[in-house]
């Protein structure tokens, strides 16, 4: 890092301070909308410009809305990391519970707690592709039904009851392997 | 609901997924798209989670290769993760086995880049003041967080020697306490490990108000008054929220207390106007600051707190309106 600080030019230096000067306030307001604190959105802000510094070559290059646009991506990335690191737990949105009542909520978490994870990712393969996607959506990026109502281009009451289908295929399946096996 | 058994079995099966469509990217067949699949598809990628949405406008706007895609956005397999949002949009936009031509993932995503950019289009203009430990890590990477324009620098540097001169002519026909209170400012003495505040001798203020009509119309949420202690002269309000972490605003009657001690280690103590008075702020590692004088009441607010929520207390202080008589 030092050794590639010393490398950058009088030039480069004042080109990264221009374009600190030009883009913080925007990025810093972009990492605040995610995180919602201003010590995590400060500290994305800081490892965004770490970043664009060292791509310091092709930034210099784009226009000044297209450097504005590169760290943009950069800094939502960033945010999302942070967000990531703070929350270990999936919090399911108090819509999804709205939906289920309680004795199938406690089924699912007899069936959710299973340690035989290969035994899940089997049943999971089983799902259509388009099932598959979903499960994708809504447990690795952890998106919220209306989002992926929005992404699908249905109504969010589609996504929840298309989820809770899913949510019983699988269960089915995981129901029909244990069976078999047993 | 327990998702997290979900989620880590899905997580390795989409990764082993995006390294299989990696593999096989060669054998597929893409389907040309018409101009109003390609407006839809952008409309689907402006939805899609930003990390998918970042990985596409790095690659098909900025044209960066996988490595550098890898170190900007923190990943492993960028490649692999970008064949599985090539297909999730192919599946998205209704193609069973065929996927979307590059060429019009491309036009798609130019299309959403500009959508992107006019959603987060600024309209605030405010300037965040950085906190002390972020300055001293954008300062090892050579960036002044403090930048300013030229003219900025000019004009404040006017304003001092103005200030100074206004300074010099108080000084002259009074005593060095008078032109304190002329200014109104507070005296600050900064030590290594603590600053001392000292007030201007100041006479009651004709917009004096009593402490019984200050209300605290605002303190940051999940945060419960702890403690209260209401003295002639000084309230001391203590909230705390459930992890523990504590709010404190003191109001004391000007005439009462001249000088307070705090910790300002490694911070810096900065000025700014608030209310029509000089307002002092600062963070340290642990607690954020704000202090100052308004109607002949020394507002003290101190907290686990960020300095947003600080200054929306400090607005959210009201004023009945009781005059001191």
């Amino acid at each position: 890092m030092l050794i590639f600080l010393g490398a950058l030019s009088e030039d480069d230096r004042d080109f990264m301070n221009e374009l600190f000067g030009r883009t913080n306030r925007l990025l810093y307001h972009v990492a605040y909308q995610m995180l919602g604190a201003s010590c995590d959105a400060e500290d994305a802000v800081y490892r965004t410009f770490y970043k664009v510094m060292q791509r310091i070559n092709k930034v210099i290059l784009l226009s000044e809305d297209n450097q504005l646009a590169y760290c943009v991506a950069i800094i939502k990335n960033e945010a999302i990391d942070i967000l990531r690191q703070r929350k270990r737990t999936v919090q399911v949105e108090q819509g999804y519970f709205e939906y289920l009542d309680k004795q199938e909520m406690d089924v699912e978490v007899e069936y959710l707690k299973m340690e035989k994870r290969e035994c899940l990712q089997e049943c999971v393969c089983e799902l259509a592709e388009e099932e598959r996607q979903f499960i994708y959506l809504r447990f690795v990026q952890e998106l919220k039904l209306s989002e992926i109502a929005r992404l699908m281009g249905i109504s969010e009451e589609a996504a929840k009851k298309r989820h809770r289908r899913i949510l019983n295929k699988l269960r089915s399946l995981y129901e029909r392997r244990q069976n078999y096996e047993c | 609901m327990n998702a997290n058994v979900i989620r880590d079995g899905c997580e390795a099966l989409w990764k082993q997924e995006c390294q299989q469509l990696k593999e096989h990217y060669t054998d597929i067949t893409f389907q040309v798209l018409s101009i109003e699949q390609i407006t839809l598809l952008a409309d689907k990628i402006c939805a899609l989670p930003v990390e998918y949405q970042s990985i596409l406008t790095l690659y098909y706007v900025f044209n960066e290769g996988f490595d550098d895609l890898n170190f900007l956005l923190g990943i492993e397999d960028s490649a692999g993760q970008l064949c599985y949002i090539h297909r999730l949009l192919s599946v998205l936009m209704g193609m069973k086995d065929a996927w979307i031509a590059p060429a019009m993932l491309e036009k798609a995503c130019m299309m959403a880049q500009e959508q992107i950019n006019e959603l987060t289009a600024f309209e605030g203009n405010d300037k965040h003041i950085y906190s002390e430990k972020i300055k001293r890590k954008l300062k090892k990477i050579n960036i002044k967080s403090d930048n300013e324009r030229i003219y900025t620098v000019v004009l404040k540097r006017i304003a001092v020697c103005f200030l100074l001169v206004l300074l010099g002519v108080a000084l002259i026909p009074s005593a060095r306490s008078r032109a304190w209170e002329i200014i109104k400012e507070w005296m600050v003495e900064v030590f290594p490990e603590f600053t001392i505040f000292t007030k201007p001798e100041q006479g009651l203020s004709e917009n004096a108000v009593d402490l019984q009509s200050i209300a605290i119309g605002y303190v940051p949420n999940g945060f419960a008054l702890e403690k209260k202690s209401e003295d002639a002269e000084i309230y001391v309000y203590s909230y705390k929220d459930i992890q523990g972490k504590v709010l404190t605003i003191k109001l004391v009657v000007s005439e009462v207390s001249n000088r307070s001690y705090y910790d300002t280690e490694d911070a810096e103590v900065q000025i700014v106007d608030f209310k029509g008075n000089s307002a002092y702020v600062w963070e340290t590692d642990a607690r954020s600051y704000l202090l100052w004088n308004e109607d002949g009441i020394d507002y003290h607010v101190s907290g686990q707190i960020v300095m947003e929520e600080m200054w929306k207390i400090a607005q959210n202080i009201r004023k009945k309106d009781i005059r001191k008589k």
